[in-house]
């Protein structure tokens, strides 16, 4: 047993600890940090699905990570037991680490519902690079022309996605009426499959898998639950990712779906904090509890959290939910509340074959952006959505086709730039 | 100290020479009617003149100091020329997840498809002398300068 | 302007717009900076094509062609080759038909009258009296303009001679050359703004015109000359103390007789302050002074307008050459003026009646001779400085004018084509594509000022040094002692008459 004693510990090593270990080193540049990862390597996660499709040859990340002496990284590594009041931490690997402030950046776990057959090999989920390179294994020594997604959500939408350019029989399935039921909206989700059943994507909908078949110990179909059979080589339970806290249950950590977190990213524990998937913020409009589990979330929840742990106060405003995807030549983005039930909001929609935009307005303010087809100015709307500006000035030209900067206030765009830019 | 394009919103004409010439300068033949006429897809321009009544004017990256693009970028693709100073999208590494098109609160990046699909945006001309649309303003609407 | 309701136009196009297919990349540039909207684009073929008949010949969209496909030509018309009725008189007949309006023009007179510039040649130094090195030796081009002294009291006994006459005021220039009235109205507020900051920069002086002089520019007071002219358009107090001169307007080169005339498309909000007049209404000034019916009238304003500016600034009179100039000249100086201004056929304009421009005043070369002649002669040349403007084109031009007897000369015309202008003539249209006449805040935009100013600025240094470089040709260092020195001088190609009344010998005489 090895006793450390650390000022930081750092428990998971992607995106949401990469920028909290950046902003604790800003401020705090004699600190020790001890982080942990249950990863062999360091890599980007979400490019696991552009692994498998073989887009790129590696999913290495190649943007900046610090590398200053005052890190060290145990790669393979668990937490067992970690003790909150006497800030103790015991390791798969018998290291027992003391702290002053730790992060839990642990991010999430498939869900996985209890099906029947369900530990019949070909069967996989599809949030780690293992379950990439066990993919990857498994179609190089099997027959894997039929191929099941369970899960029309985001992450199913990204499997599929890497899946379509190998030349496979694809079949979807979704629980709900709709595909990326909280990203889309009725219409805009007519728009998705469109371009997926142009692409040969097998779309069903309302049904879910009740059971896994096999032939001979090998996956052959599928049984949904409206009775239909589905051959399947492979089958992906790509239903959502919910937050990874199953090992602290038997803390004191105040946990509802995810850890909850203050404002400044601390748990109920003094001197733990969250960030990253595993945490459970505020939404940016509502305030209400949720998880935000995307990538920007945990660059700006990490971030903040490192400046709080390292004794700079800064408090977070909130999560605001935003995802881009392209499948079948159609790409779609999606940010805030874009099915709202508040009668309060007012909806403006512009839509042709090809596009469809639709923006919620609240009080008014932006507070959902949905734009398939041609994407390229969302990040204005996002950002006015985020910044909370009023549209009653420019209303009319906003779903207008040369709707840009140019239609925004003077004041606004001349600071929009951060830090020390170049004013428009 | 890094050189950045200042916009002089009050002497843009509208002519749009700036994305001709960006077009220009980031195809492969590097010539206006081979550019225009034979290549394809036609190269995009990076930048982009807003109009609205009288006043116009020509927008680009703002190579940003605290860029979301780079922070926000899946494959560290997005990152910062260390000589310019400039926010450049390395195109061996983008995988088009446009994770930087939703970050970016100007609007300047692009979709384009080459062998794959990639972010494109200005990158000022590669750092090599003044960037093709500051020196083909007529007016002088765009000027180059250290910050 | 009415026109014919039913039958057909028999006007053809002026202008032949040839489009390079080869070369044309459908870029849309020149459908973007056309004013006229002569180009248009098909998006269903991804084409550019072109409605000659509106084509005014500005060279826009040549000029900003990025892969010069474009050709701007005038058109040839079939007629039957006619040296009476040229295809001018024959396109104005039609014109005036058609509308049954006088046909208006802006610019100068384009008439092949003879250009005496052309037939006068200088001087240089050979084998005694040799030339003097501009990059070598200093030659002054500083020139004085105001009232000068009969006679000059000098104390000699101090450590340096002082002057003890009180000197008339004067205007210090750098060089003999000043910026002509165009008014701001005429030009645009960049055009406006290019000039007097060159004008400031290159230590000379422009000119306000009739137009007011817009607040934004009293801070450049000093280099600037204020207009007061028939229609007394923004003239008040502050206007006469921030100038450096203040000049009586009575008449210009391009349309003697008649008064100014600013369309009414031309007078926006900012034109309507500055000038005081309600907006979009035209801005005509009457043809004569109404208080000045004499020349005694004109003595009474000039020594009004002197008693208003405590006679600190000197006081010039604009006159227009016309027929019996050197009288008029000489009854002006008798009146009190400090400088007189003399603007000779050639001078430009924003908006003027074709015929008048053409056909109204005689060339400011054999004005200048004469007024100087018969003011040496009455022993009253010394009380007023001579500016001679009209038609001046070249360094050439102006050196020529100052041996004929100029104490400095005004270009208009020279400095607008320095700014872009390509002399199309449609400035009363509003519609001038390079910025400069027009007040339409899309088109003014294309004049960028600090491009404006250093053109000007460029321009200037280029023609001090050329003549500087004449000057020192002539063994001349410096330019007062080439004022009215005709002997410098010789003409060529020019009747004894011409030669005489410019006072020059014909070139083959001696001393």
């Amino acid at each position: 047993m090895k006793k450390i004693e650390t000022d930081y510990f750092i428990v998971g090593y992607s995106v949401a600890s990469w920028w909290c270990i950046k902003s604790i080193v800003e401020n705090d540049s004699f600190c020790c940090i001890q982080a942990i990862s249950d990863e062999k390597t360091v890599y980007s996660r979400p490019l696991i699905t552009y692994g498998l499709g073989k887009t790129i040859n590696s999913i290495a990340y190649h943007g900046t990570l610090e590398e200053s002496s005052q890190v060290q990284v145990r790669y393979e590594t668990k937490v067992k037991q970690l003790d909150v009041n006497r800030k103790l931490a015991f390791l798969s690997d018998e290291t027992e680490i003391t702290f002053n402030k730790a992060l839990i950046a642990s991010g999430g776990v498939p869900i996985l519902p209890e099906i029947s057959g369900h530990e019949i090999p070909g069967i996989f989920t599809f949030t780690r690079r293992k379950d990439m390179a066990n993919i990857d294994a498994f179609m190089k020594k099997n027959s894997s022309k039929n191929i099941v997604i369970l899960g029309g959500g985001f992450i199913g939408l990204k499997t599929c996605e890497a899946m379509m350019s190998m030349n496979k029989n694809l079949t979807l399935i979704e629980l709900a009426p709709r595909l990326l039921q909280n990203m889309l909206d009725e219409e805009g989700s007519y728009y998705l499959e469109k371009s997926l059943l142009r692409s040969g994507v097998h779309i069903i909908k309302e049904d879910t898998i009740v059971s896994f078949e096999n032939e001979k110990g090998k996956l052959s179909d599928v049984l949904l639950k409206s009775g239909r059979r589905i051959p399947a080589d492979i089958a992906v339970m790509a239903i959502g990712v919910r937050p990874n806290v199953d090992w602290l249950r038997s803390s004191n950590i105040k946990i509802n779906r995810g850890i909850l977190v203050d404002e400044y990213q601390q748990s109920s524990c003094p001197g733990i904090y969250a960030a990253g998937d595993v945490a459970e913020t505020c939404h940016l409009l509502t305030g209400e509890r949720n998880v935000v589990a995307i990538w920007p979330e945990a660059v700006n929840q990490g971030r903040i959290a490192g400046w709080n742990m390292s004794g700079r106060v800064v408090s977070y405003l909130g999560s605001l939910p935003m995802n881009a995807v392209e499948v079948g030549e159609k790409a779609l983005v999606s940010a805030g509340i874009v099915n709202p039930t508040d009668d309060n909001c007012e909806i403006i929609i512009k839509k042709d074959r090809e596009n469809y935009k639709k923006l919620v307005i609240k009080d008014d303010c932006i507070v959902g952006v949905i734009f398939i087809g041609d994407i390229e100015k969302s990040g204005i709307y996002i950002n006015l959505m985020r910044q909370k500006l009023p549209v009653q000035a420019f209303f009319d030209k906003l779903l207008e086709p040369n709707f840009g900067l140019i239609n925004l206030p003077t004041r606004y765009r001349k600071h929009l730039v951060k830090g020390a830019g170049i004013e428009v | 100290m890094m050189k950045k394009i200042v916009i002089h919103e009050e002497y843009c004409i509208g002519c749009r020479l700036c994305e001709i010439q960006c077009l220009v300068k980031h195809s492969s033949s590097g010539k206006i009617i081979k550019a225009f006429r034979e290549e394809y897809p036609r190269p995009i321009s990076r930048v982009h003149v807003e109009e609205e009544g009288y006043l116009s004017f020509a927008l680009q990256c703002r190579h940003c100091e605290d860029a979301t693009c780079i922070e926000n970028c899946m494959t560290g693709a997005m990152h910062r020329d260390e000589k310019s100073g400039a926010v450049i999208c390395d195109e061996e590494k983008c995988v088009g997840c446009w994770m930087c098109i939703m970050s970016c609160p100007f609007g300047v990046i692009q979709r384009e498809k080459k062998e794959r699909k990639i972010a494109s945006k200005c990158d000022l001309c590669g750092n090599d002398g003044e960037p093709a649309c500051v020196a083909n303003c007529p007016n002088e609407a765009l000027s180059y300068e250290e910050n | 302007m009415k026109k014919l309701a039913m039958a057909k136009s028999v006007l053809f196009p002026e202008f032949k717009v040839i489009r390079d297919t080869d070369r044309c990349i459908a870029c849309q540039v020149c459908v973007r900076q056309c004013a006229n909207d002569v180009h248009h684009y098909d998006q269903d073929d991804d084409t550019v094509s072109c409605q000659d008949e509106r084509c005014v010949g500005c060279q826009r969209c040549v000029t900003l062609c990025p892969t010069n496909a474009l050709e701007v030509k005038k058109r040839e018309v079939g007629f039957h080759p006619n040296a009476n009725w040229s295809v001018q008189h024959i396109r104005n007949l039609y014109k005036q038909s058609e509308t049954g309006g006088v046909l208006l023009s802006g610019m100068g007179c384009d008439q092949p009258y003879r250009i005496y510039w052309d037939h006068l040649l200088l001087n240089a130094s050979q084998i005694t009296n040799p030339s003097i090195d501009p990059l070598r030796e200093p030659i002054e081009l500083k020139t004085f303009l105001g009232a000068k002294e009969e006679m000059l009291d000098i104390d000699w006994n101090q450590d340096f001679p002082v002057i003890k006459t009180q000197l008339a005021p004067q205007l210090e220039l750098n060089l003999p050359i000043l910026f002509s009235a165009m008014s701001y109205g005429s030009i645009s507020y960049n055009a406006f703004h290019s000039i007097v900051e060159a004008a400031r920069e290159v230590g000379t002086h422009c000119n306000s015109g009739e137009g007011g002089l817009h607040p934004d520019f009293y801070p450049y007071g000093k280099n600037i000359i204020v207009q007061v002219a028939s229609g007394r358009f923004g003239v008040h107090r502050d206007y006469l103390q921030v100038a450096g001169a203040v000049e009586i307007k009575i008449g210009q080169g391009a349309k003697p007789g008649i008064g100014g005339h600013l369309p009414g498309e031309k007078v926006s909000l900012e034109i309507s302050q500055t000038r005081k007049i309600p907006e979009g209404s035209d801005a005509i000034s009457p043809a004569p002074h109404h208080d000045i019916y004499s020349i005694e009238d004109l003595q009474r304003l000039i020594f009004a307008i002197k008693e208003s500016i405590s006679y600190e600034k000197p006081v010039s009179v604009k006159i227009a050459a016309v027929h019996n100039i050197a009288a008029i000249a000489s009854g002006a100086i008798r009146a009190g003026a400090d400088i007189v201004a003399i603007d000779g056929i050639r001078g430009g304009t924003g908006a003027a009646p074709q015929v008048i421009r053409d056909n109204v005043g005689i060339p400011i070369e054999l004005a200048l001779a004469q007024v100087d002649e018969r003011l040496r002669q009455e022993g009253i040349r010394h009380r007023a400085s001579l500016v001679i403007a009209g038609g001046i084109r070249s360094s050439a031009d102006v050196i020529k004018a100052i041996a004929l007897g100029a104490d400095a000369v005004y270009i208009g015309t020279a400095t607008l084509v320095a700014l872009g202008c390509h002399l199309c003539q449609k400035c009363y249209t509003g519609k001038c594509n390079w910025g400069i006449a027009t007040q339409d805040p899309y088109l003014t935009k294309r004049l960028n000022p600090s491009i404006g100013k250093r053109r000007l600025v460029n321009l200037m240094r280029a023609w001090a040094f050329e003549i500087k470089e004449m000057l020192g040709g002539m063994g001349v260092n410096s330019i007062q002692s080439l004022r009215g020195n005709k002997e410098h001088l010789r003409t060529v190609g020019l009747t004894r008459e011409e030669s005489q009344i410019l006072g020059v010998k014909p070139a083959g005489e001696g001393w």
